[in-house]
């Protein structure tokens, strides 16, 4: 199983901007975390799996419009004329 | 014993005989939190300040004759992963520091109309990542029971409040064992529903498959009570059951005759055993025995598998959870970003605690290309081989029944630095939230140094009646839920 983490590539992938103790602390942990799932390996998987019984009946309601949006204001601070403020995109 | 320290059931009986108020009984719990609360920090948020009147008020009803439900006005907790309209919920996060949200939980909703007379938002491990509660960007709580370790994780808060008689129960949330271990580590009832019998709408999610919502009580009879409320299909959840919900409280009779309970023979692979938990173990099948239940021995192979396929599928799916929170729109935003990359990653820099970084980042790298399939998918097989397992054994048992933990409550800080062997305490939990299944810890006794123990119990999908009515059985034959820790 291939490994161990590339930790910068993860945290750009991830969006995530560790600090350098961050990054030293977790090398380590991930090395013994993925040795731990290194067990996984050891499984004989057979050929075919049978799906778990799914439950009965539809999961999803009509395709129907209903009102449910919630204007911005009311749970973000960054809010202006009903938008969300973000920095500046385009060059 | 004070009326803080009472199940909910009984209380509401003798207010029904005007033995007492709903009043007399907030006052109770109000006091233990004003004596206690500094120590045991089980809350982010206090909302008291209404509590006493809305306790006057289901008085007030029980005066005029009007009929009063057994959890109208009754003081109980709320973990803040569940949205409250108005009430700053964090999540245990500094990412949501200040978010108000703009409505309710189903389960919130629920509560509220049955009467819930809120105490407030309880203290948990960030985004419900850890089984200590010491990962709360507002500090650690304490275990009511020994002061200098934790409350287990991560309905830590939820559980300790109720274990300090700050709050008459409480609802938590299970992912791989949120609920049940810090209810054994505080001598509660805790039990987590079938996936799909709780709402998970407005459930701040962490891992989608597996996250579900529900009570930590004094006892069984009121974890019952409280299920009946928070039960049911919800549109707003695609994953809810459209099960009917029968009134839980029908099964607390009777014995347990006949009844076949599976013992794991794998179960010594799957986590390191204290002694002292086995001997409790021992003592209580024996209890299960003599109340008629026939111990039958089950073979489980896959489930020393679980703590990876766990520890594997619930980053990935919290890795992807997790992206909404970027400062765009939700909770403070980093200061002094140039552009927006920049100003999602230094949010989510400031914003996020240790563990939940770690688990960002093993989920995004068990995603990613290359690894996805010896990781992900190789996972997600073995989850149904475990599934496989479990429908093997319910063919064969009513019940299974073991440890919930490996191990007592643990020192603060003691695991901090070596996150696997945190991981590991999850062992015997974390194999019902895999396969969905519903799952109950109750007390099941005390070490020499008399830390609880929790006795699990799990059953087939959508039986959570047979996890109550042995759990009511076992209460019958034993005192362990009687008794209280001993504040001082």
């Amino acid at each position: 199983m291939p490994s161990p983490i590339d930790i910068d590539k993860i945290a750009l992938l991830a969006a995530l901007e560790l600090s350098a103790e961050e990054k030293r602390q977790f090398a380590g942990q991930f090395e013994a975390i993925l040795a731990y799932f290194r067990k996984i390996e050891e499984v004989q998987l057979p050929e075919t799996l049978r799906p778990g019984e799914e439950e009965e009946g539809p999961l999803f309601r009509d395709d129907v419009a209903r009102p449910g949006s919630t204007p911005p204001e009311s749970f973000s601070p960054h809010v202006e004329d009903g938008h969300f403020k973000v920095p500046r995109v385009i060059e | 014993m004070e009326l803080c320290e009472s199940p909910i059931r009984e209380l509401h009986r003798r207010r029904l005989a005007r033995e007492i108020s709903t009043a007399e009984i907030a006052r109770s719990v109000l006091g233990r939190i004003e004596r206690y609360e500094t120590r045991v920090r089980a809350y982010i948020t206090l909302t008291t300040g209404d509590v006493l009147s809305g306790a006057e008020a289901a008085d007030a009803k029980l005066a005029r004759g009007e009929p009063v439900g057994p959890i109208e006005g009754m003081p109980l907790a709320l973990k803040d992963i569940f949205i409250t309209a108005g009430i700053e919920t964090t999540c245990g996060s500094r990412i949501l520091k200040g978010f108000k949200p703009p409505y309710d939980a189903t389960v919130v909703e629920r509560l509220k109309a049955h009467g819930l007379n809120l105490l407030g938002k309880t203290n948990l491990d960030e985004f419900a990542m850890g089984s200590s509660t010491e990962s709360s960007a507002y500090g650690p709580t304490r275990n009511p029971w020994a002061f200098d370790r934790v409350p287990g994780g991560s309905s830590g808060g939820s559980a300790a409040a109720v274990a300090a008689g700050e709050a008459l129960a409480a609802l938590g949330t299970d992912t791989g064992g949120s609920i049940r271990q810090p209810a054994a580590f505080t001598s509660l009832v805790g039990l987590k529903p079938t996936y799909g019998r709780v709402s998970r709408y407005g459930m701040i999610a962490y891992a989608s498959s597996l996250d579900q919502g529900g009570p930590i009580t004094r006892d069984i009879g009121d974890a019952a009570l409280l299920l009946n409320v928070i039960s049911g299909h919800d549109p707003r959840d695609s994953t809810s059951a459209r099960r009917p919900v029968p009134d839980f409280t029908r099964y607390l009779q009777g014995d347990l005759q006949g009844v076949r309970v599976g013992l794991v023979r794998e179960i010594g692979q799957a986590g390191q055993l204290d002694p002292e938990v086995g001997l409790a173990l021992q003592a209580n099948l024996e209890t299960l025995r003599a109340l008629g239940a026939e111990p039958v021995e089950i073979s489980m192979p896959s489930i020393e598998y679980a703590v990876a396929v766990y520890y594997i599928l619930a980053p990935c799916e919290a890795s992807s959870n997790l992206g909404r929170y970027d400062g765009i729109r939700l909770g403070p935003r980093a200061a002094g970003a140039s552009d927006l990359r920049e100003l999602y990653r230094k949010t989510r820099q400031q914003g996020f605690g240790a563990e939940v970084k770690r688990r960002i980042m093993l989920g995004t790298f068990a995603l990613s290309a290359g690894y996805y399939d010896a990781y992900y998918v190789r996972a997600m097989k073995i989850r149904e081989l475990l599934r496989e397992d479990f429908r093997r054994a319910f063919a064969r048992v009513e019940l299974i029944a073991g440890p919930t933990s490996p191990i007592p409550a643990f020192r603060l800080g003691e695991k901090l630095d070596d996150p696997l062997q945190m991981y590991l305490t999850d062992a015997y939990t974390l194999p019902a939230n895999l396969a969905g299944l519903p799952a109950v810890s109750i007390p099941g006794g005390f070490t020499r140094a008399g830390l609880p123990l929790g006795l699990q119990l799990m059953a087939d999908h959508f039986r959570e009646d047979r996890l109550i009515q042995a759990a009511w059985a076992f209460e019958q034959a034993t005192d362990h839920h009687r008794r209280r820790p001993a504040l001082s």
